[in-house]
């Protein structure tokens, strides 16, 4: 089972590597670094005067956790677009291109194969955003001298599993159709549309944080430098960092999202029948 | 048949997994909202909380040091490079960024030395040890960090950074909250040593103390000011907001 696992994630990963799509996001990784690093250059010493009056004063200091807070809010929506790219696909082109029936009739267990190829999906997605990290990093070493570790491998860390989530919310929708188009468009409209208008629904109307939603917890990433949640409506907010509760609460989000589509996605693959 | 059992079997593990982490993380994070005692480190040997005028009062810390947890709204405010109490301004300067928080530093060196030697020419502190007191240079000044946009915490440096760290890493005394969530106005709560812990809460009607350690003693006193003495602590209410704890000097030592 291990070494089907293997070859099918080996397999797909140098797919993924030699496709259009993966230079087609560095390119746009590419292009975010480059304008996120010319805003730290130019706005760096001039941050302060960003903010309300009252912590203008005092806040030099936090300069490095407003310019890597605007690095990791950028970073958050990099995996939707990675993930839209390489899951999104994964299953429904299967379909579309009629290889599903190859592929399925392979004495590979479906489970197996949907497993190698979802962690071909996410590897190439970490893969493609570890230049903007490298520049994130850069950065912030030649702006200020130096960058907190625990804040920034926080970031990663929940960047990592958000990658997972998204794209295993991604494959669910690819194992629903059998067609491309259907599976991106459907994976935008949920996370960009639904997602967000719910979110600020619930945040409007009824002042509540919609933390379930993984657009909601993906702001984590940003959070563990200030604790500004820009899916949110708040009148307050100070630049502390957020909590280890929140830190906790949005990675269990992650996990879950991750399991739940995952499972559905097998549930909807074993039986799926092939034409 | 075989594939649907399978697929039950995974489908109950998962959500036997899924559903407790998920109330727990939600349980963890809906009790820490902006909740003060999410910076108070659970090391803490004393905490003490007030409730006065309608706001609430915190003060944590330990043989060294102390640490003020104020509401802004209580004549408390930042403001510029000022630190205002009602029409009292205090000038403030930044002293740097520690675990994401910002630390301003109050200078009380004239107003505290001062005050040190008045005590010392009027009391007979030299019948106490130098190290009981550490180096007093670390009382000569304050810092203060804000906690939440209507909070404001006040005290030594190091408190004030186990204080943060306490809510970065989840060190923090929520765990403990049983101590001093009871109704009255002044709660407490006194790691004497590994063995003893005294907590106790006081209200206009009756005041609870529990020692707990390798004695046991429960009390429910009707009176407004009442003095303890147990195993060779004494605390005294003084009123509603205030309690005085003494407690041996052979046994402050030993904590050192």
């Amino acid at each position: 089972m291990s070494s089907n696992f293997l070859k099918v994630y080996s397999h797909y990963f140098k797919n993924y590597y030699r496709s259009r799509s993966f230079y087609i996001i560095l390119i746009i990784t590419i292009l975010a670094s480059l304008i996120t690093s010319y805003l730290t250059f130019k706005y760096s010493g001039r941050i302060g005067n960003l903010l309300p009056t009252r912590l203008s004063v005092l806040s030099k200091v936090n300069e490095e956790s407003l310019i890597l807070y605007l690095w990791a809010y950028i970073m958050s929506s990099l995996p939707v677009f990675s993930s839209v790219f390489f899951s999104s696909p994964a299953i429904s082109s299967e379909m579309e291109n009629r290889t599903a029936f190859y592929i399925f009739t392979q004495p590979v267990d479906r489970i197996v194969l949907v497993l190698g190829k979802y962690m071909a999906a996410v590897t190439a997605s970490i893969v493609s955003i570890l230049v903007y990290i490298f520049a994130e990093l850069v950065s912030a070493i030649a702006v200020f001298g130096f960058v907190e570790t625990d804040p920034f491998l926080l970031s990663l860390f929940m960047l990592i599993l958000f990658i997972f989530a998204i794209s295993a919310f991604s494959f669910l929708f690819s194992s629903l159709f059998d067609k491309n188009m259907y599976a991106y468009i459907s994976t935008f409209v949920t996370y960009f549309i639904i997602f967000y208008s719910v979110n600020i629904a619930l945040s409007l109307v009824y002042s509540y944080n919609a933390f379930f939603l993984l657009n909601n917890a993906s702001t984590i990433i940003e959070r563990v430098y200030i604790n500004i949640n820009p899916t949110l409506f708040v009148s307050n907010f100070s630049l502390n960092p957020a909590g280890i509760h929140e830190v906790f609460l949005s990675s269990t989000v992650f996990i879950i999202y991750t399991i739940a589509s995952l499972l559905l996605t097998f549930l909807v693959v074993e039986r799926k029948e092939v034409k | 048949m075989k594939k649907n059992l399978k697929i039950i079997i995974t489908l109950v593990i998962a959500v036997a997994i899924v559903v407790p982490v998920g109330i727990l993380a939600y349980t963890s994070y809906a009790n820490s909202q902006n909740d003060p005692l999410n910076f108070v480190p659970s090391s803490s040997t004393f905490l003490v909380k007030v409730n006065y005028n309608g706001s609430t009062y915190y003060s944590f810390g330990w043989s060294k040091g102390f640490a003020i947890m104020l509401q802004m709204n209580s004549g408390v405010a930042v403001s510029g490079n000022n630190l205002s109490f009602n029409s009292t301004k205090i000038p403030v300067s930044l002293y740097g960024n520690y675990g994401g928080f910002t630390l301003y530093n109050i200078s009380l060196s004239g107003i505290i030395y001062g005050a040190l030697t008045n005590i010392s020419k009027n009391s007979n502190v030299t019948d106490i040890p130098a190290e009981y007191f550490g180096n007093l240079s670390e009382y000569y000044s304050l810092y203060f960090y804000e906690p939440y946009s209507n909070e404001i915490a006040i005290g030594t440096l190091n408190e004030i950074k186990l204080s943060i760290t306490s809510y970065n890493h989840g060190s923090n005394f929520l765990a403990k909250a049983r101590y001093i969530n009871n109704p009255g106005s002044l709660d407490f709560y006194f790691r004497a040593n590994n063995s003893t812990t005294i907590w106790g809460n006081y209200s206009s009607n009756y005041t609870y103390l529990f020692i707990n350690g390798n004695h046991t003693f429960i009390s429910r006193i009707y009176n407004e000011s009442a003095d303890f003495s147990l195993i060779g602590y004494k605390m005294k209410m003084i009123n509603s907001t205030t309690i005085e704890i003494i407690m041996p000097l052979k046994v402050y030592s030993r904590v050192r």
